[in-house]
């Protein structure tokens, strides 16, 4: 194995193949492809059997979920923890290898979850239209692009159901302030941004290849209004 | 009894998340598919051939995060395009194909980075690297024994660093 060829060059040359694909292949292009009927009753089989696969890992999740919990509960009834907290859950974030998994645990009793109520992007820069906006009894998600392959994406999920992965490998998430008073963490992974933070009841992940000041400002403009 | 437990990370959306990628991607695959093959209905078939491969590296996949999941399916589409134009055109050899990718259209001529111009299938295997794939989870989504990746990164590794010196970009 030639020294000089390392694992970050290679690393860095695919993230500069990454930057050329929107202009290349779009995610949005002005003529979409129309697909046949053959390909989507196919793709339809795929959707059927990854959806089989996604349930058969989450029973077997659960089941592991369920023990740990058991298995925790009975340590920490020995130390008897009885602190009440304001905010009822805490983010925890676990370093892997090439991301981080960010995920709520909660620390404080008489959390009770209430009525979802979505938060929409109220400023939306010019050229940018939304593409997709789906909203579920514990979530919320917003989609914009431009003609030109830019794209944002908004999530939103109750805090005790909110799941993501971000990529953390080789970059340094920094903490910023949005709106002078919301703490927030973003990451640059060079050909996209991301924000996450929560309130306290919902959590917020943003992302998209955006600047940094429009990805901040979109943030910021979230309203439930 | 204060007890602290974990919630059940019963997200919604995991069972969304194929479907999401195939939404966000398949506009794109298909282009790329298209470019290599120049059919409209092969670039389906690869299309497909990609998703399929995707289906079973999901647990990698929903590691990615958005920008390596792009470049992600651009490659493995690429790379099923590939194969497709091999299996209906056994005579082309891969250098050929390799000179096909390589030349770009008009509009993409200033895109064209390093890795595009290396050969297949040195080109898909470093670009796997580059985004984060092991030499097993690339043998295991191109169908080859893993010897056979290690080989093609070795080598894929030589002819990237003689292409870096001729450009002058890799100290000799």
């Amino acid at each position: 194995m030639d020294p000089d060829i390392t694992d970050g060059l290679l690393e860095e040359l695919a993230r500069e193949w990454a930057a050329t694909l929107p202009s290349r292949f779009p995610l949005e292009p002005e003529h979409p492809h129309r697909f046949s009927r053959q390909f989507l009753d196919k793709m339809e089989l795929l959707f059927r059997e990854a959806d089989r696969r996604e349930d058969a890992a989450r029973c077997r999740r659960g089941s592991a979920g369920k023990l740990l919990a058991l298995l925790l509960a009975a340590a920490l009834a020995t130390t008897m923890a009885t602190a009440f907290l304001a905010y009822y859950f805490r983010m925890v974030r676990e370093e892997r290898k090439e991301y981080s998994a960010v995920h709520y645990e909660q620390v404080g009793r008489g959390y009770a979850p209430e009525e979802f109520v979505p938060y929409h992007v109220t400023y939306v820069p010019e050229g940018f239209t939304q593409v997709q906006s789906r909203q579920t009894d514990v979530s919320y998600r917003e989609k914009y692009t431009s003609k030109n392959g830019l794209y944002v994406v908004f999530n939103q999920s109750k805090i005790d159901q909110a799941k993501f992965s971000i990529g953390t490998e080789n970059v340094k998430p920094v903490d910023i302030q949005l709106n002078d008073k919301m703490l927030a963490v973003f990451i640059d992974d060079g050909s996209y941004r991301e924000i996450y933070w929560d309130d306290g009841a919902y959590s917020y992940y943003l992302f998209g290849n955006v600047t940094e000041e429009l990805l901040v400002k979109i943030a910021e403009s979230l309203s439930d209004e | 009894m204060v007890g602290l437990y974990l919630t059940m990370l019963e997200d919604p959306e995991d069972q969304q998340v194929f479907r999401e990628f195939y939404e966000t991607y398949h506009q794109a695959m298909f282009r790329a598919a298209y470019r290599v093959l120049g059919s409209r209905e092969s670039a389906e078939d690869a299309v497909h051939d990609a998703f399929l491969a995707i289906l079973e590296q999901m647990p990698k996949v929903k590691q990615l995060g958005m920008g390596r999941s792009y470049a992600f399916a651009v490659v493995v589409t690429k790379n099923k395009a590939v194969d497709l134009l091999r299996r209906t055109r056994p005579a082309v050899s891969l250098d050929e194909v390799g000179d096909w990718l390589a030349v770009a259209g008009p509009e993409e001529e200033s895109c064209t980075t390093v890795l595009d111009e290396l050969e297949e299938p040195y080109s898909t295997v470093l670009t796997l690297v580059g985004i984060g794939f092991r030499p097993r989870e690339i043998a295991k989504l191109q169908r080859q024994d893993v010897r056979t990746v290690y080989k093609q990164i070795v080598r894929g590794k030589k002819k990237l660093l003689q292409k870096l010196r001729k450009d002058g970009k890799h100290g000799s």
